[in-house]
């Protein structure tokens, strides 16, 4: 190659690698809402999440995540109106998985190939997508909008059947492009899988994770239950066997030491439909801690090369995060009830994390096998400006894929207590926060939704009611 | 060599940038049908079924105020799509009233919401003046009531949705339901498994 | 004529009929028959009207039924619309008027019925149009 040329082709990918250097990921961005946030700081938090949601609203490839984090900040922030808007948009980006777009796009693996992960769109992962909707269901019913709500329940619905149908063939189908791709190129991605030094830091990684079960068919029990309890809401006779169909699922979800509180839901639907009445109750669902974050891990691949016989490839590493308050008690009259869990969040998020895990391992060998590999020969043909440029094509491109929905809570808490006469309630949050007299709307369903990040911090709280 | 490589793409962006708006007829076949909400030409033809099959049935001929006095009671959305119910009551109460054949009260309103306040506000003011103000106000002949459900299939890359309109008139002398009737609509699509 | 010279023809003759969805009309002569304009034969083909019943309602009321034929040997589907007009020939706008889609299998003969918008109507036309998108199981 001429040496002006070269030079040029330097030039080129020095200034690229540039650009990607000064790109930042979804964690840098989120760095101070998330430290706000995580103290229970829902101001703060908001204004930063506004700014970082505006700065990405016309990100083609990350702005489903910011406003995701959006709707999420700003609905414990009391912004309703806001969050509505950002759940709004990030449905207008995901629903066209629904039922219209495909989930792999052969351009964007492509380009993954050469680049990283993060320059896939960021599309959600199914807990994402139900639970999208189901916080949006939730500013509506906080603001009477009922119907409104049951709409969004319903969307929840759809994606959590879409998931049971339709997940393990998506994670199939991103495999079997991502191995068509390994068998095309000259890396050996099987040989590196049973490489000794990666495989046993990769073991060690991803160990916490591998464990976790999640829930049969990737179902939130909360969402289930948010369902059950809406159709419970309407007082409708015709609604009763919806709400039942809910009840039991959830309460088949959960285990044993958590699930008193689904069986006396149910208990109660089954009198109604028995005919022995329907009596107004409230429920206090509490949104505690914060879910899975993601951060890099380098992991030390083959090349296969006698020079360079290995190179750090970025991981992404799930963290699990801070627990939040541990439970509370809810009081109403001369009656109190302890709290229980309702669902793990961390647990299927670790599910989903686990299934996908494999296309993860596969695509991020192969791309960064190839970009050091490329680094490789551009030292060897182009001397020094090939060993500058291979340098910053490989350190800005070497980064692993961190997207992941973090204001979610790591699990949801609940309890169950009949309206009492005086439609008042009182609930002490473990820590010390009490909270109340919080009234009862009129209706058949009161929910006290509770977000609370940290121990001793103070929970936003909004109360759900309303017939439909 | 150059040339091309210049008018191709200008050319291209031209044709590119005259793709403008345009008007479409709202009861032609030229609209777009979609998958994932209910489409106008799903309301208007949801409407036309209803009011055909209302007026066929004979039963607001018979009210006793002549054309029929109708309530508007709850007509909800159990969708997966967010729109106004008024899309498709409307168009309902439009056809009904443009035929003679129904008029719709303000007197009595489902959690007495007004639709025109003045309106109401400008009736109590002459009720009042004309000192008819105590005596009992005139009920509704009929209330209209319905549901809008849906169901979503898929078979393999085939997806089928399906929007199911009920409606109810119940007569509120008998307080019994003399008229009701079901239209489902039903789309079908195509998803890509693997896309560009 | 050569074989070439045929089939440039027929090549023809398809895009003809695949770019001209005329509108095929059918109206009330207000005696229980009715007239019938046809200039899209490939249409006729798959929806033709075989026969037409007319009643009233109660209130007075007219009301239509129309039997449409299919003399194709696959399903199809076409668009169909109904336009009110009274004693004075004027035409009677209805809220709920909209170009309706059916499907009709092959040979087989469906009823497509309408009401008048209002108690003034004296006559009807209805009008079809071809659906260009043929039959599919997922269609």
């Amino acid at each position: 190659m001429p040496r002006r040329r070269a030079t040029r082709w330097s030039m080129r990918l020095a200034v690229l690698g540039a650009v990607l250097l000064s790109a930042c990921s979804h964690n840098h961005r989120m760095r101070e809402v998330d430290v706000a946030f995580a103290q229970a700081d829902w101001t703060k938090a908001a204004d930063q999440m506004l700014q970082v949601e505006q700065e990405f609203a016309k990100d083609s490839v990350n702005a489903l995540v910011f406003h995701l984090e959006a709707g999420e900040v700003l609905q414990s922030a009391g912004d309703t109106g806001g969050s509505v808007r950002s759940f709004d948009a990030a449905y207008a980006i995901a629903r066209p998985y629904l039922d219209e777009k495909a989930e792999v796009s052969i351009s964007a693996e492509a380009a993954a190939l050469v680049t990283n992960q993060t320059v896939r769109p960021f599309r959600g992962r199914p807990i994402d997508r139900i639970m999208m909707n189901a916080l949006q269901a939730i500013n509506y019913w906080s603001v009477g909008r009922v119907g409104e709500a049951g709409v969004e329940l319903n969307r929840a619905w759809l994606w959590q059947q879409d998931a049971v149908e339709r997940n393990a063939k998506r994670i199939t189908e991103l495999q079997a492009k991502v191995d068509e791709r390994a068998r095309s190129s000259s890396y050996n991605v099987t040989a590196a899988q049973r490489d000794p030094v990666f495989s046993s830091q990769a073991r060690t990684a991803y160990a916490p994770v591998r464990g976790m079960q999640g829930y049969a068919d990737y179902a939130v029990p909360y969402v289930t239950f948010l369902r059950g309890a809406w159709f419970w809401s309407t007082g409708r006779a015709s609604d009763l066997d919806q709400a039942r169909q809910a009840f039991e699922r959830v309460a088949a979800m959960l285990p044993e030491t958590d699930r008193a509180h689904a069986m006396e839901d149910l208990a109660m639907v089954e009198a109604a439909l028995a005919g022995r009445g329907m009596p107004d109750m409230a429920w206090v669902v509490l949104e505690s801690g914060l879910a899975p974050s993601l951060k890099e891990l380098r992991i030390d691949i083959p090349l296969f090369i006698a020079e360079v016989p290995y190179v750090g490839a970025a991981f992404p590493e799930p963290v699990f995060r801070q627990m939040g308050p541990a439970g509370f008690t809810v009081t109403a009259g001369e009656q109190s009830v302890r709290s229980s869990l309702l669902t793990d969040i961390d647990s299927a998020w670790g599910r989903q994390f686990n299934d996908e895990l494999p296309a993860i391992i596969t695509a991020t060998l192969l791309s960064s096998a190839t970009k050091a590999i490329l680094t490789w020969q551009l030292q060897e043909h182009l001397g020094t400006w090939g060993a500058v440029a291979g340098a910053l094509y490989q350190v800005g491109l070497n980064s692993a894929d961190l997207r992941t929905w973090t204001t979610l809570p790591k699990r949801v808490l609940s309890a169950r207590v009949p309206v009492p006469p005086d439609r008042r309630i009182m609930i002490a949050i473990d820590g010390g926060e009490a909270i109340g007299p919080i009234e009862c709307p009129v209706g058949h369903s009161t929910i006290v939704h509770l977000r609370g990040t940290a121990v001793g911090r103070p929970c936003a709280v909004r109360t759900l009611g309303g017939i439909p | 060599m150059h040339r091309i490589a210049i008018t191709v793409p200008a050319a291209l962006a031209l044709l590119a940038g005259c793709q403008n708006a345009q008007y479409q007829d709202p009861q032609g076949t030229a609209l777009i049908v979609s998958l994932n909400k209910v489409d106008i030409q799903d309301f208007t033809s949801a409407a036309d079924a209803m009011v055909n099959s209302m007026v066929e049935a004979g039963v607001l001929s018979k009210a006793a105020h002549q054309p029929a006095l109708l309530g508007i009671s709850k007509v909800e959305n159990r969708t997966d799509t967010q729109f106004d119910t008024d899309e498709l009551v409307k168009k309902i109460r439009v056809a009904l009233l443009k035929g003679g054949r129904a008029q719709v009260t303000q007197q009595l309103t489902l959690g007495n919401a007004k639709e025109d306040p003045l309106g109401d506000q400008a009736n109590q003011m002459a009720r009042f003046q004309e000192g008819t103000d105590r005596q009992p106000i005139e009920l509704p002949d009929f209330t209209l009531s319905g549901k809008i459900l849906f169901d979503r299939t898929k078979a393999g890359s085939t997806r089928q949705v399906a929007y199911i309109f009920q409606m109810s008139l119940v007569d509120t002398a008998t307080n019994r339901v003399v008229w009701e009737d079901e239209k489902t609509i039903v789309k079908q699509g195509n998803q890509n498994q693997v896309g560009f | 004529m050569t074989s070439r010279v045929l089939a440039s023809h027929a090549v023809a003759a398809l895009l003809l009929s695949l770019g001209c969805n005329t509108t095929n009309t059918y109206t009330s002569n207000g005696n229980g028959g009715y007239t019938s304009v046809v200039t899209n034969g490939w249409l006729a083909y798959k929806a033709t009207v075989d026969n037409v019943r007319e009643g009233k309602l109660d209130d007075g009321t007219m009301k239509v039924q129309i039997d449409v034929r299919s003399d194709q040997l696959n399903p199809q589907r076409f668009n169909y619309l109904f336009e009110w007009y009274d004693a004075q020939g004027m035409k009677i706008d209805s809220a709920t008027a909209t170009w309706q889609n059916r499907f009709i299998k092959p040979q087989e003969t469906i009823t497509l019925g309408a009401v008048a918008p209002t108690r003034t109507c004296s006559r009807w036309v209805l009008k079809l149009s071809d659906e260009k998108q043929p039959f599919t199981p997922n269609n």
